[in-house]
């Protein structure tokens, strides 16, 4: 008897061990099972028009009637931090705009992951390499083209013409179409293309005024003066002992605080791990290697050597240059025009509300344009859809880029939502950050600008459009007009807020005049990545990432500098150029 | 006659142990699932590995992953930073806690003792992601070693940043985290020396040190025989946390170890087929060098797992 006892007790065991291994409660359970979803309302018939003319009484809500079949897609999800209407541990995954999207559309999303972005990035790897594929996925750049070449993506083309609303092809079109050419392979639309401004990435210098103006400086003009500017910041420790020039840290052309547009008052239009691709003398060479760049770098070098750049910049990580930015001891930092309300440069103007900041653009080295660089299509990701998945998600994944396009760029059905969907679901509970469907209005910022500052002028808010344009007005009134600031809306933010996005001499004015006066060359590659970028990229990111930090702190003299291009050639460079402009040719 | 004894009594056996077969089962299935069957993915070492394409499409290269990845400078480098890296994180990891375990033998004051030993165990149980921000700021340039070495007229070292330095400091580091569990090895082996050794000896004349020398360490010798040949298994574990918490670029040239060369390019930049190359070279590497480990274990130590 104790035997038997003993045997089912041990077979229970087993049981649960083996069980409890192979569940995953939050994986194996659909979004749909976790909180039960009524069926949809109403129901469209879909056409066999492929371009049904738009009703008389177009509300914008057409775009969002529901599938005649409701369906189930599978997603993976990105999460982090969301607004402050977000409640507290809410994340995209559980939003209630899930459960609207299957009241509305009739598509229940079940996310297969919902992870911080970089592990979210391995899990979708995983994803890809067991085969377990979600059927709506964002992909970068590598990946769309990989999927793309392996027919692992549905054509979107139909569904797009007939379903998406007429913003969003309006959008495209005000871009030539470029992004959904690139996006079209054998003519078939294979992705819907998350696109920004072009003029998102050009390149600024953001300096300390507050110090300058102690100090008597006037906005740098030339490499001299802005030398001339950091080294009086560092000698008079403005920010007490260990004030610094310049901030970066060891990654020194990234997304955020770094050189490029330092290197760009050169002529050297360094950016991204693959760097950009120059027109010269109807070639295209890869401008990380170009005599220009050596030549800023030997600028960055002699600023190191003078203190300008934090010694041990090559060992910090970006969350050891936002403390030194935090704690007022950096006085420049280059960058994008968003840099205003980074948080870093929040944190210093909270920690002492005397921190100034202010915007400037590339300034030239001596002999040079003082140009930037910019993209010839900005394309953020692109949301596809893979080929197995059900029945009508093209038509889904393209009405729930049309939800996200209504509540963020329209403002009737933004209130609609707000009552509908607000009340159904649950307070704070509305999170549309990280959604994988997201989708942005390209010259959402262009306008915005545009129509805020015309709303300031005229003193009234009334002819603004969006949740987003309101929030700037707010933010004006706020800083310059004693209106009330809320938890939210501290004074920094509401400064950041307004000078990156609407002050015509803050981050994106600065863009504007830069735009205006043509103050940039283009970068001229959008192809797809070649054999040898997939196969050696990682190993020639490394190796200039390496040189790059052992150059400027001085561990390699500047001999070195040829023997890095003729390693960097040798190691693939040459076979990618030489890929790269067979692939321009062909798209000439 | 006898051999249907024998099996009836075998057999008799086996029923009488099947409940311990049972409770081996659960591990046993874990064991499976978790290490056995993801080796199925060393396939994409052979592979041009195309996640898009999953393991049955992607096209199969022989050992051409294998051939890229022993051209790369970068692997070479990472390949010899590992083996000198761990070569000494096993020297300095057996020998100080070894002298230290001498040493506190020798401590009258049993408390005092017991102190430095809780002390020295205490940074085993934290992890490198909260030693390496420690480690960081300790030989920063205004950190307290800094300080110390400006003291006494030095100039600063970027530590961090220096290639001269770096291995070091991860030898030292690591030696610092985890002595604590070889030195409770070498102190519990101590105390199983005959004391008489010691009082025959004081009888004798015989002073500390060579009561050390002629008593301790050959009484200690076994366990130092079989833990430093255990740890030529340890031989290609340059310790992947540990590195990948400290280094950065600029020390890439002494600290880039395969394991973290295995994760920039598999994880990082996708690379999965010649990631796995190198992961399935480190790993018969490995396997090879624990082979000659047990076996030396055996051979000097009597000791066997097998």
């Amino acid at each position: 008897m104790k035997k038997i006892l003993l045997l089912a007790m041990m077979l229970l065991l087993a049981f649960f061990v083996t069980t409890a291994c192979g569940s995953n409660g939050e994986e194996d359970t659909p979004v749909a099972e976790a909180t039960p979803t009524p069926a949809p309302v109403e129901t469209a018939e879909p056409s066999d028009d492929p371009a049904p003319e738009v009703p008389d009484d177009f509300d914008g809500l057409f775009y969002l009637a529901p599938l005649a079949n409701p369906i189930t897609l599978r997603l993976g999800a990105s999460v982090g931090e969301a607004g402050p209407t977000v409640r507290a541990g809410i994340t995209t995954d559980q939003g209630a705009h899930n459960q609207f999207i299957y009241d509305r559309i009739g598509v229940d999303l079940y996310y297969m992951w919902a992870l911080p972005s970089a592990q979210a990035g391995e899990r979708f790897n995983l994803a890809l390499a067991t085969g377990d594929i979600p059927d709506i996925m964002t992909l970068s750049h590598v990946s769309f083209f990989e999927m793309a070449e392996h027919g692992q993506l549905r054509c979107l083309r139909a569904a797009f013409d007939r379903y998406a609303r007429p913003e969003i092809k309006e959008m495209f079109e005000s871009l030539d179409n470029t992004p959904l050419d690139i996006a079209t392979i054998n003519g078939e639309l294979l992705a819907i293309p998350h696109v920004l401004d072009p003029a998102q990435g050009l390149g600024q210098i953001w300096y300390r005024g507050d110090w300058a103006d102690a100090l008597d400086f006037t906005t740098p003009t030339t490499m001299d003066e802005l030398e001339a500017m950091m080294q009086a910041f560092v000698d008079n420790e403005m920010g007490g002992p260990g004030t610094r020039g310049l901030g970066i840290y060891s990654n020194p052309v990234s997304w955020a605080p770094d050189v490029r547009a330092i290197m760009h008052g050169y002529g050297a239009y360094v950016g991204g791990s693959a760097g950009n691709w120059l027109l010269r003398d109807g070639e295209l060479v890869n401008a990380l290697i170009q005599p220009e760049t050596q030549n800023a770098l030997n600028r960055l070098r002699s600023w190191y050597a003078s203190g300008i750049i934090h010694p041990e910049f090559v060992t910090m990580n970006i969350d050891q240059l936002q403390a030194e930015l935090s704690a007022g001891r950096v006085g420049v930092i280059s960058g994008e025009w968003w840099l205003g309300h980074w948080g870093g440069v929040v944190a210093s103007m909270e920690y002492n509300p005397d921190v100034e900041w202010r915007v400037t653009n590339v300034v030239p080295a001596e002999g040079q344009l003082g140009y930037t660089i910019r993209g010839r299509a900005n394309i953020n990701n692109f949301r596809a859809l893979s080929a197995n998945a059900p029945e009508g998600a093209e038509e889904a994944l393209i009405k729930m880029l049309n939800w996200f396009w209504e509540i963020f760029f329209v403002a009737e059905p933004f209130a609609y939502i707000e009552d509908d969907f607000v009340q159904t679901g649950e307070p704070g509970a509305f999170v549309w950050h990280w959604w994988p469907m997201l989708i942005w209005n390209a010259f959402e910022q262009q306008t915005n600008f545009d129509m805020v500052n015309a709303a300031i002028a005229a003193g009234n808010p009334d002819s603004l459009t969006s949740i987003l344009q309101v929030d700037l007005f707010n933010s004006y009134q706020m800083l310059f007009n004693d209106a009330e600031f809320d938890d939210w809306w501290s004074h920094e933010r509401a400064w950041g807020e307004w000078f990156t996005r609407v002050a015509p001499d803050g981050g994106w004015g600065t863009n504007v005049d830069i735009v205006r006066r043509g103050a940039f060359v283009e970068s001229q590659f959008t192809g797809p990545p070649t054999e040898t970028h997939l196969s050696r990229g990682s190993i020639l990111h490394d190796m200039w990432l390496e040189f790059y930090a052992g150059y400027i702190i001085g561990n390699l003299p500047e001999s070195e500098w040829d023997a890095f291009v003729a390693m960097w050639l040798a190691t693939g460079g040459a076979d990618w150029t030489v890929e790269i402009n067979e692939q321009f040719a062909r798209m000439q | 006659m006898s051999k249907p004894k024998s099996r009836k009594k075998k057999s008799g056996q086996f029923k009488r142990e099947i409940p311990f077969y049972l409770m081996l089962l659960p591990a046993l299935v874990i064991l499976i699932i978790y290490s056995y069957l993801p080796m199925a993915g060393i396939i994409m070492a052979f592979q041009n590995f195309r996640p898009v394409l999953s393991f049955a499409n992607s096209p199969f290269v022989g050992l051409d992953n294998f051939r890229f990845v022993i051209s790369l400078p970068t692997f070479q480098r990472a390949f010899r930073n590992t083996a000198i890296i761990a070569f000494w994180r096993i020297v300095t990891g057996l020998s100080v806690p070894l002298l230290l375990a001498i040493l506190l033998n020798e401590v009258r004051k049993k408390w005092f003792a017991r102190m430095v030993q809780t002390t020295i165990f205490l940074p085993f149980f934290l992890s490198w992601a909260v030693l390496g921000g420690v480690v960081r700021e300790v030989f920063s340039l205004g950190g307290p070693v800094n300080q110390v070495i400006g003291i006494f007229g030095g100039d600063p070292i970027m530590f961090m940043g220096s290639n001269t330095w770096f291995r070091t400091i991860l030898v030292g580091t690591h030696t610092w985290q985890s002595m604590g569990i070889n030195l409770i090895i070498f102190l519990a082996a101590i105390t199983n020396i005959d004391t008489g050794q010691y009082e025959a000896a004081d009888i004798d004349g015989c002073n500390k040190l060579k009561q050390v020398w002629h008593i301790t360490l050959p009484g200690m010798l076994p366990i130092i025989i079989l833990l430093s040949t255990l740890a030529i298994g340890q031989l290609l574990n340059a310790g992947f946390e540990q590195v990948l918490m400290l280094y950065s670029p600029i020390v890439y040239e002494t600290g880039d170890i395969l394991d973290t060369l295995i994760y920039r390019m598999g994880l990082g930049q996708q690379l999965f087929s010649p990631a796995a190359a190198i992961g399935l070279f480190r790993g018969l590497l490995s396997l090879v060098l624990v082979g000659i480990a047990y076996w030396c274990a055996y051979r000097f130590s009597d000791y066997r797992i097998f």
